[in-house]
């Protein structure tokens, strides 16, 4: 396989960009309106955090998508009553507060698991084409016409041969069995999947 | 012990009338619970829902996002009446015990 340097260097910014978008999104889509611009920011900030704790427990996407929006509404009420700054504190950290919603479940969470997965694939792929790139520019600025070079790291061997034509090299890349825990482990740890056999407790009713 | 009681409160005042999170708060803060916290009522809710003691419906706000109204189920009401006699029986108890303890006092 040939390695275009520019145009995996260009496809791996577009996939930064992506990312950073998609996270700027998942910010953003707890914005609420009716608080002016700082109490806005309060709220959605408030929202975010709570959202993220929902998701540590386990919490399921739709459920997650209620509950925030129940205390969006919620939150409107008793702010038009007693002011944002005693309506948040009212509520508490939202760490404390999604604990107290999830009580008694550990569900397993598996789209963290993908988006683990996929932060640990992106920085596995920067790391080891940054890598490339500094061996083929090294091997190219040294190589004489024929010369040969071997190099493995990141679970990638790549091979490079000067042609003739002093500075043009062609590489070889191949990829080892590494990228599987690579990807998997992150998805196992992200996930919390032991929560599949520890982690559903039910309270059965009221305790008085 | 307010946490144990906290779904019999809220299950008896559903029963009376469906209601949604704040509009709760403000009641339980009506009948006595004067320091009671948005942050404690709303799990509790939440909980209750999760047992099927309680079903949601929403309903639009006119000022702002909609509201998650509450209603008590049959589960409810069966949840409801249990933990009331629990709590008779516990509260005669204690009335039982204490009063005694007083008349034994030098």
């Amino acid at each position: 396989m040939n390695l275009d340097i520019n145009f995996t260097v260009g496809r791996l910014a577009i996939m930064v960009v992506m990312f950073l978008s998609g996270a700027a999104g998942l910010t953003l889509k707890h914005w609420t309106s009716g608080f002016g611009l700082r109490g806005g920011m309060r709220t959605t900030f408030y929202l975010t955090r709570y959202d993220a704790a929902l998701e540590f427990y386990g919490i399921a996407s739709r459920e997650r998508r209620e509950r925030v929006s129940e205390l969006r509404a919620n939150l409107a009420d008793s702010a038009r009553e007693v002011g944002l700054a005693r309506a948040l504190a009212g509520l508490g950290p939202p760490q404390a507060l999604a604990a107290e919603t999830s009580a008694g479940r550990y569900a397993p969470s598996w789209l963290r698991g993908v988006v683990w997965t996929a932060a640990a694939g992106l920085i596995w792929g920067c790391a080891a084409v940054l890598s490339a790139v500094a061996f083929l520019d090294g091997f190219g600025s040294v190589a004489s016409p024929g010369a040969f070079a071997s190099w493995t790291a990141w679970g990638w061997t790549l091979t490079a041969t000067a042609h003739e034509t002093a500075r043009h090299v062609s590489s070889e890349l191949v990829l080892s069995l590494l990228w599987l825990p690579v990807l998997l482990i992150p998805f196992l740890v992200g996930a919390r999947v032991w929560r599949v056999w520890t982690g559903q407790r039910h309270p059965a009713g009221f305790s008085v | 012990m307010l946490k144990g009681i906290l779904g019999v409160l809220i299950l008896s005042l559903l029963a009376a009338r469906d209601d949604y999170g704040y509009a709760l708060v403000l009641r339980l803060r009506e009948a006595g619970l004067d320091d009671i916290a948005e942050g404690t009522v709303y799990p509790a809710l939440t909980r209750c829902e999760r047992s099927s003691w309680l079903r949601s419906y929403y309903v639009p706000s006119p000022s702002g996002p909609s509201r998650k109204y509450y209603q008590v189920t049959s589960d409810g009401m069966a949840e409801l009446t249990r933990a009331l006699q629990s709590w008779t029986h516990l509260s005669r108890l204690v009335n039982d015990l204490s009063s005694k303890e007083l008349r034994n006092e030098p």
